[in-house]
């Protein structure tokens, strides 16, 4: 008996992009959904609460792009849901950015351009695996 | 070297009788190199000397060490330091050794496991012969390098006496008469003219133990005390 | 049986004989101190101004008073003016070539070794001049010419450098592998700056470390504020806040997490920016930016309770309710560098699954054959210094994978290091105070981006470089001529010398004062390098360049009173020992038996003679010496003066070598 697809959730203001790894997406077999902005995003994933949210940064301002991160993790909701940063702030601002339990609590950042294979493999190996994703902010939990 | 030849076990065990606890000394120097005193032999005797102690009743502990020369005392310390110090010490050194440790000793009474020959040098594994007697003024220049103070045994400085026979010396027919021993070096090095004429005449031996017990003093190699 | 080695020496990545530039230079021997360094290390003048210096801190006399100043004394060495070197010849390329990714030190590093083994080298650099990160390194610390000095010494071996060539976007690794080159040594460091996604994200004069330092090297006008704050503990924040106070940035304050006693910036460099102005608040970690017209404003911070675990790893803590805002009109991140491994993609090189290059770290492979890793790329962040020891350490692993087709690392060292010094001979040794470095006063320092640190003059080195303990330099005893007449043990002024059976010198108490080598009876003894035969050599030497003229007199100078003003007779046979304690009663004998009647031995007065108590027993017995050489020379004279004043220039020493 085959387990149910998995979900993927797109949030990218880039539509061109968001329909291309639609695509890709969709041929390697998963169920994908799309928001082109942070608020429908946010309200997609709290419908749906996808296996996987595939997220930019920068869609208006990078501040929002991270705070809309901060606040997907933040949402008991979407405790099972794992979080990929995919974005080009990075190099638009010259820094090197890892997920950190404060103020980038995604599992994975990948920095824009990314070629298919290198996607692919990301996202095969995120929702292939169980969850050790940092369970405290300190922020909102107890230290 | 310093020869220097054991002596009887039963004297050595005589001279502790009133002792407990023994050390037994070697040396590594001239005593080990004569096969008298050094490490293989005060471990003989350490086997020994409690054997022969128990036959007659005697209630005698022995330890045995040996330090690379006994006539310097640094060697020495090292050896006898720690709490658990003898009653008596049996040196096999030389005399020399045997003395100095007597001066550095206050309680601990010395004696001596070995008795000091002379000054001589291997002739063949396991015989020496005396070749010197620390006259102090040295006259091998004009005797081609043979002591005629050690050698002879009447210590003639211009000899052969009349006794010389056949090489031999009238004391001791088994000892090699030094003068003649003297005449043949200078035979061979053509030299015996030179002999003939050369008189010694007699020596002031106030430099030998004659003169006291000696002492050499180099102001030049002294320390200066911090 | 190899003598241990100095802590010094073992403390340096590349394992500089650091003991022996340290005593050429106080023998006035500039020229070979600086050989020494440039045997094992291509950077001198650049470790010279900016390494971390390890040595120092192992340095054994910084248990007695302080370390000797090593760096400031490799500095010094670099700095003399030398003759123009005649032009190098270059080894013939015999082998194959090899392509290196990045001009940095360990990049370069790799790349002279490589092409002295007899392989093409050429090196690819992403910016428009070779160095690397040393580039980034403000002016007042590392001055240009400084830097371009070390790497055209480098180039100069004969290495092609193509720079504005950067891999993954002007050339691929692909490309490289096509073009013939039998191994790839990419040594790409961490080029960027760590960013932090924090609440005000994006506001004007929110910006990276990197960046901003790349732009002052660069030249560019750089917008400051009047009141910065520069967030991070490192040495790299010190260097961001001393460039912005120099670009005229009133207030300047590091805030960092680590507390006070934690701060990761060294000693000097916190001492430095405290001179220059610049707060410091530890124990604060950014929580948000604040904007006033999408400018920066200000920031908010939270208490850091914790930074380490109690196992001493990274995992800090905070008080969110614990905050503080700070006014300011600049922010910069300085919280540590990563890599840039977009190169990667398409690559036959894999990533691991969090995004870092694949690597062996022993054998500095990667998944792809023939391709290598080397420096911060491959082991994270460390100094200058460790990136060079790191680039030699690839070579190594390429030339010998190239000749043997085996991938093997070097193998570890077995060599024992000297231990501590032991108390009692410690208690014994003068105290001699470290030479300060002369600097420019706090204030004035600002007015640019000019060094700051002056640099040590002649008589300062020589002085500095006299304090050094010869750690480990002896006395090595030949057991077979050892007659244990004990009298090194007695002599020795630290008792450095026990009994076993033969005597065992403790090569953690000698400071090699040659006394004992100098009374052994058996001629048993060596200390350092300094053997008879060669002094006997120095002897005859100076004799035969005197011929046909006998000379009367000789003067005998240690090695320490080198470049004072006592001795310029010009007539007299001019000797040099490294110490007087050194000099032996056979030696002056050599001397008398060809003509010499007057003997002048130049030392140091007692109070400065590292060897005070050797020197007192050097005198008695060379004078009783020349006291039996009256037997046969009844007019043959000592005499033992003083050195005057340490001369500011060098004098000509040359001619006098061991």
């Amino acid at each position: 008996m085959s387990a149910p697809a998995k979900s993927v959730l797109l949030i990218d203001d880039d539509r061109e992009l968001v329909t291309a790894h639609k695509l890709l997406l969709e041929e390697a077999g998963y169920r994908v959904s799309a928001a082109y902005d942070g608020q429908s995003g946010l309200e997609l994933a709290r419908a749906e609460k996808p296996d996987l949210v595939i997220l930019d940064i920068i869609m208006g301002s990078p501040e929002a792009g991270f705070e809309l991160c901060r606040e997907l993790r933040a949402d008991a909701s979407l405790k099972n849901s794992r979080l990929l940063v995919l974005s080009a702030v990075g190099r638009q601002f010259q820094m090197a950015f890892e997920p950190d339990s404060l103020w980038l609590p995604a599992d994975r950042f990948l920095e824009k351009p990314v070629d298919a294979e290198t996607l692919m493999a990301e996202v095969r190996g995120m929702l292939g695996q169980p969850d050790p994703r940092p369970t405290k902010t300190a922020l909102s939990q107890e230290h | 070297m310093i020869v220097v030849r054991r002596k009887p076990i039963e004297s050595i065990l005589a001279f502790l009788a009133p002792y407990r606890k023994v050390l037994l000394l070697g040396c590594g120097s001239c005593a080990a190199v004569c096969f008298a005193g050094g490490e293989k032999e005060t471990e003989e005797m350490a086997c020994l000397l409690p054997v022969m102690a128990a036959d007659k009743g005697m209630d005698l502990e022995v330890r045995a060490a040996t330090c690379q020369r006994v006539c310097d005392w640094e060697f020495v310390e090292p050896v006898l330091a720690g709490d658990d110090k003898p009653d008596a010490v049996v040196s096999f050194s030389c005399g020399a050794g045997t003395n100095l440790l007597a001066d550095h000793l206050g309680a601990i009474r010395v004696f001596p496991g070995v008795d000091t020959l002379f000054i001589g040098a291997t002739t063949e594994h396991g015989q020496w012969q005396e070749m010197c007697s620390g006259c102090g003024d040295c006259v091998l220049d004009r005797t081609f390098g043979i002591c005629p103070i050690a050698r002879c045994s009447k210590s003639i400085l211009n000899g052969p006496c009349g006794g010389s026979k056949d090489g031999k010396c009238e004391i001791n027919p088994e000892t090699d008469c030094g003068w003649i021993k003297i005449v043949e070096r200078a035979q061979a090095l053509g030299k015996l003219d030179d002999l003939a004429s050369t008189y010694i005449a007699p020596k002031n031996w106030a430099s030998s133990h004659h003169g006291g017990p000696r002492r050499v003093k180099r102001e030049d190699l002294k320390i200066a005390k911090p | 049986m190899e003598r241990p080695f100095p802590p010094c020496q073992a403390a340096c990545p590349v394992r500089t004989d650091t003991r022996e530039y340290v005593n050429l230079i106080a023998w006035g021997r500039f020229e070979e101190a600086l050989q020494v360094i440039r045997k094992v290390n291509p950077f001198p003048s650049v470790c010279g101004r900016i390494c971390q210096h390890p040595c120092e801190a192992k340095c054994r006399r910084g248990a007695l008073d302080a370390a000797v100043a090593l760096k400031e004394l490799k500095r010094f060495v670099t700095e003399i003016e030398t003759a123009p070197a005649p032009a190098m010849e270059l080894v013939p390329v015999t082998r194959g070539k090899i392509a290196i990714v990045g001009a940095g030190p360990s990049g370069l590093t790799a790349a002279q070794d490589l092409r002295e083994m007899g392989y093409g080298v050429t090196v690819l650099e992403r910016l428009a001049h070779p160095g690397g990160m040393l580039n980034l390194i403000p002016k007042y610390r590392l001055p240009e010419r400084i830097l371009r000095k070390d790497v055209e010494a480098i180039l100069a071996r004969g290495i092609e450098l193509k720079c504005n060539c950067e891999i993954g976007r002007d050339v691929q690794l692909s490309d490289l592998q096509a073009d013939g080159y039998q191994a790839i040594i990419v040594c790409a460091g961490l080029s960027r700056s760590r960013g932090l996604a924090l609440p005000g994200f994006g506001a004007e004069r929110f910006v990276a470390a990197i960046p901003l330092m790349m732009d002052v090297w660069a030249g560019n006008p750089v917008p400051v504020g009047r009141k910065a704050l520069v967030i991070g503990g490192g040495n790299v924040a010190v260097d961001v806040a001393r460039t912005l106070r120099r670009l005229g940035v009133e207030q300047v304050t590091m805030a960092c997490m680590e507390s006070h006693a934690e701060i990761p910036a060294s000693e000097e460099e916190i001492a430095a920016a405290t001179e220059e102005g610049i707060g410091l608040m530890p124990s604060w970690a950014p929580k948000r930016v604040l904007k006033k017209d999408g400018h920066v404003a200000g920031l908010e911070l939270m208490r850091v309770t914790r930074v380490f675990d109690d196992k001493k790893r990274f995992s800090p803590q905070y008080d969110p309710a614990h905050v503080k805002a700070v006014a300011a009109d600049m922010v910069v991140l300085t919280i540590g560098q990563a890599g840039d491994t977009s190169w990667t993609l398409g690559s036959p090189v894999k990533l691991d699954r969090r995004g870092r290059i694949v690597a062996d770290r022993e054998l500095h492979s990667t998944s792809e054959p023939r391709v290598f890793l080397a420096g911060e790329v491959l082991n994270g962040p460390g100094s200058a210094i460790q990136a060079i020891a790191d680039g030699r350490r690839a070579a190594a692993i390429v030339d010998q994978f190239l000749r043997t087709g085996i991938m093997k690392s070097p193998p570890p060292e077995d060599r024992a290091i000297v231990g501590e010094f032991p108390k009692a001979a410690h208690d014994k040794l003068h105290r001699l105070d470290r030479m300060p470095m002369p600097q420019v006063p706090g204030p004035e320092r600002l007015a640019g981006f000019h060094e700051h640190e002056l640099g040590y003059d002649q008589a300062a080195a020589l002085t500095e470089a006299g304090r050094c303990l010869n750690c480990g330099s002896g006395p090595t005893i030949d057991e077979v001529k050892c007659a244990s007449c004990l009298a090194c043990f007695r002599l020795c002024p630290l008792d450095g010398i026990t009994i076993q059976k033969k005597m065992v010198a403790a090569p953690e108490t000698c400071q090699a004062c040659g006394l004992c080598a100098a009374e052994c009876p058996q001629g048993a003894i060596t200390v350092g390098h300094w053997t008879r035969e060669q002094f006997r050599e120095q002897i005859d030497r100076n004799l035969d360049v005197a011929r046909p003229a006998r000379p009367r007199a000789a003067v005998v100078t240690c090695a320490h009173a080198a470049t004072s003003k006592s001795e310029s007779d010009a007539a007299a046979v001019h000797l040099r020992v490294p110490c007087v304690t050194h000099l032996a009663a056979r030696d002056l004998l050599r001397l008398i038996a060809n003509g010499i009647e007057e003997i002048r031995v130049v030392l140091c007065s007692p109070a400065a003679c590292k060897h005070a108590s050797g020197q007192q027993r050097a005198k008695q017995v060379l004078t009783a010496a020349v006291q039996r050489a009256r037997a046969v020379r009844p007019k043959v004279t000592i005499e033992f003066v003083e050195a005057g004043q340490v001369l500011s220039e060098s004098p000509s020493v040359q001619g006098v070598s061991q």
